[in-house]
């Protein structure tokens, strides 16, 4: 019997499934290096037994190298730059020559050897080539698993399948763990766009990362419940506990099978008011997943990952590939790509300015960000704008501006695509003239000025989530304010409404792409308020078709007009609750 | 036979994982040697580390020496990684 606690961790649900499973825990310290010293003779023994694990650790890269193919370049890239590192001078010759000097043993030899590299590397000025340390680590670690006879993976080996918990998970452990009796794994490190999250889902490897101290929390032979959906982790379940999820996941199952019929019949109420459900997404990896989950279009892909990731920066070639392969697997259906919405400080090492004092900004969401910073480094964002408008013709592209606040801002950006299409034009390159242009609607100013907006754009975009921090003035991270955060704070609401009404008096589509449009509770106001098209996480869109679908849209509309004469974001909830315990006792209760 | 090249370094990124790749690579590759020198430091190209560890950024001016058979045909291989803005797909 465990002593401590049950409790529930949230961390980021990377790849999806639930498990119910018992951990082992990988510690990476416990291969810290002890020193002894080694008679004369037996020097060249320890000398083979390094190079042993050398040799054995290269060995496995290249196994690991045949899981990845050609196409995915920047995995395969990463290998050949671990078995260079591996093969480096200042990892074998320097650490064979420590040995035979001091009369040493390998694994202190080779400690040695990492902290003169770290000491090289700590002088680096460039923050991302710095960075490259830690492949040094990665590698490291293998060859000191292979010294110690033991690969800390090993340690699971029993017959029962396990769930893996450890402080960081390369793409390649990975790779590994898929291979060896495992059920999900759960690590300290990590977001939702690392390639360690990428590959986990294309390995159907259920995965929750982000879970700060998750080590120390867990003891190997512990049990755990994960939903690689939600993020959520039950340590030490209770017996209670291990019922309800397996209740859940039965009845979730039951339910799944239920919404794969709603994911191809068309998104419209009963008595026939269309709306558009689409999907939010990241990386073009999760297009098969947005296809089975029956979206019709993508209403807001994050550019973002391009930017942040892989060893390469992103030219306009791979942004192009990139936005071309949206397009053209989802076409005809609309593909909204949102242009950079980040401040300078998470992209120093692309830039020649540096930003690393943008850490010290005071207020970094008023700050140099999203279109502000795209017009000031201006040539960054006429290569993505280059490349959205060469990609155009694969199908029908929307280009969305994030936190315009002024009219300034979208006739810079016009002047910018007015010359680019130009220089295409010259280049006898084929676009898309007619492009569709559209604003995030999420900052005040915005809302105000929608009807002058409306008349210079294709369509709104409302981005709740921020429009709710800028309106409310309310910083979501912030514990002491955080419950404040309401997206049914009556001025939120009238905000959406302002803004339905202005688009559609120019007769431009307005969709919401925040986390209320996938919302069970949201959904019904904003699509009653008018709304045209809901942007959610692709696993949602089902659930928001059958509510749809159950729905009638005069209903819904006078639903709205109800819930805007609320006073407060819980006095909405109770009475949509009780509303649709009335109406759609079955869409809000398996929610 | 000896020649020496300056490069500029062009990749907006400097030299980070991949373009150390490709560059330690095409060393590995060599027959000869080839020696990167950046200010006062001389390294050889064969250690990512190495040339990692010299932290290259867009514009570094370095100097590129190829001792050994065919040096020309492989400081032009090294100048057009080196020069070029973005990054060259590795052939795999």
């Amino acid at each position: 019997m465990h002593t401590q606690p049950s409790k529930i961790i949230q961390g980021i649900g990377v790849s999806p499934g639930i498990i119910i499973g018992k951990v082992v825990v990988i510690k990476r310290q416990t291969c810290r290096p002890g020193w002894y010293q080694l008679p004369p003779e037996q020097i060249q023994q320890e000398v083979q037994r390094f190079k042993d694990a050398v040799g054995g650790a290269e060995q496995e890269l290249l196994s690991l190298r045949k899981y990845f193919t050609d196409d995915l370049a920047d995995a395969l890239s990463i290998i050949d730059s671990h078995v260079l590192i591996l093969k480096d001078r200042m990892i074998v010759e320097q650490t064979i020559q420590i040995i035979e000097q001091n009369n040493v043993n390998a694994e202190w030899a080779l400690a040695q050897s990492l902290s003169q590299i770290q000491a090289k590397f700590d002088k680096i000025p460039d923050p991302y080539i710095k960075d490259r340390y830690s492949d040094v680590k990665h590698v490291a670690d293998r060859i000191y698993g292979l010294l110690f006879g033991q690969d800390p993976y090993q340690l699971i080996q029993g017959d029962e399948p396990v769930v893996v918990v450890a402080n960081d998970v390369s793409p390649e452990d990975t790779i590994r763990l898929h291979k060896e009796n495992i059920l999900a794994f759960l690590a300290e490190k990590g977001g939702q766009t690392s390639h360690t999250a990428i590959i986990a889902r294309s390995l159907n490897l259920p995965a929750v990362v982000g879970l700060e101290y998750i080590t120390g929390v867990l003891q190997t032979g512990d049990e755990v419940i994960l939903n690689g959906t939600t993020g959520e982790v039950v340590v030490r379940p209770t017996a209670e506990q291990k019922e309800q999820y397996q209740e859940y996941s039965l009845h979730n199952r039951v339910r799944d099978e239920e919404l794969a019929y709603y994911t191809h019949l068309n998104s419209e109420t009963i008595d026939g008011y269309t709306v558009r459900l689409s999907a939010n997404i990241e990386v073009t990896e999760e297009l098969p997943n947005v296809l089975q989950n029956g979206a019709e279009g993508i209403g807001l892909f994050r550019s973002e990952f391009d930017y942040f990731h892989g060893v390469s920066h992103p030219c306009e070639e791979q942004l192009y590939a990139t936005y071309k392969e949206l397009l053209a697997t989802m076409a005809p259906h609309p593909v909204t790509v949102r242009t950079l919405d980040v401040g300078g400080d998470k992209l120093m090492h692309y830039l020649s300015q540096n930003y690393s004092h943008m850490d010290d900004e005071r207020n970094p969401a008023l700050g140099l960000r999203s279109i502000r910073f795209s017009l000031y480094e201006s040539q960054l964002f006429a290569t993505q704008l280059r490349s959205l408008l060469r990609a155009s013709v694969h199908g029908r592209l929307r280009i969305l501006l994030p936190l315009v606040s002024s009219l300034n801002e979208l006739y810079q950006t016009k002047a910018i695509l007015r010359n680019i299409m130009s220089d295409l034009e010259q280049e006898g390159a084929s676009f898309t003239p007619k492009v569709e242009l559209g604003i995030m609607v999420e900052v005040p100013s915005a809302v105000i000025l929608a009807d002058v907006f409306a008349k210079e754009v294709d369509f709104f975009g409302i981005g709740t989530n921020d429009l709710i921090q800028y309106s409310l003035a309310i910083d979501r991270n912030n514990q002491f304010v955080a419950h404040m955060y309401d997206p049914f704070h009556p001025a939120v609401l009238r905000m959406i409404k302002h803004t339905v009404d202005a688009g559609h008096a120019q007769g431009i589509p307005v969709s919401v792409c925040g986390e209320m449009a996938g919302d069970l509770l949201c959904a019904p106001v904003l699509l009653g308020l008018g709304v045209d098209e809901l942007s959610m996480r692709p696993p949602v869109l089902p659930h928001v078709k059958r509510l749809l679908r159950h729905s009638r849209y005069d209903q819904l509309h006078e639903l709205a007009q109800d819930v805007l004469l609320c006073v407060d974001g819980r006095q909405a909830r109770e009475f949509l609750a009780s509303y649709f315990s009335q109406y759609y006792p079955r869409e809000i209760r398996s929610s | 036979m000896e020649t020496h090249r300056t490069i500029l370094v062009a990749n907006q990124q400097g030299v980070h994982g991949r373009v150390a790749t490709m560059l330690a690579k095409i060393a590995v590759a060599y027959d000869g040697e080839v020696l990167l020198q950046y200010k006062n430091e001389i390294v050889s190209c064969c250690s990512i580390l190495d040339v990692l560890s010299l932290g290259l950024t867009q514009g570094s001016e370095i100097k590129v020496t190829a001792h050994g058979e065919k040096a020309e045909e492989t400081l032009d291989k090294i100048s057009q990684i080196l020069t070029s803005a973005t990054d060259p797909q590795p052939d795999n």
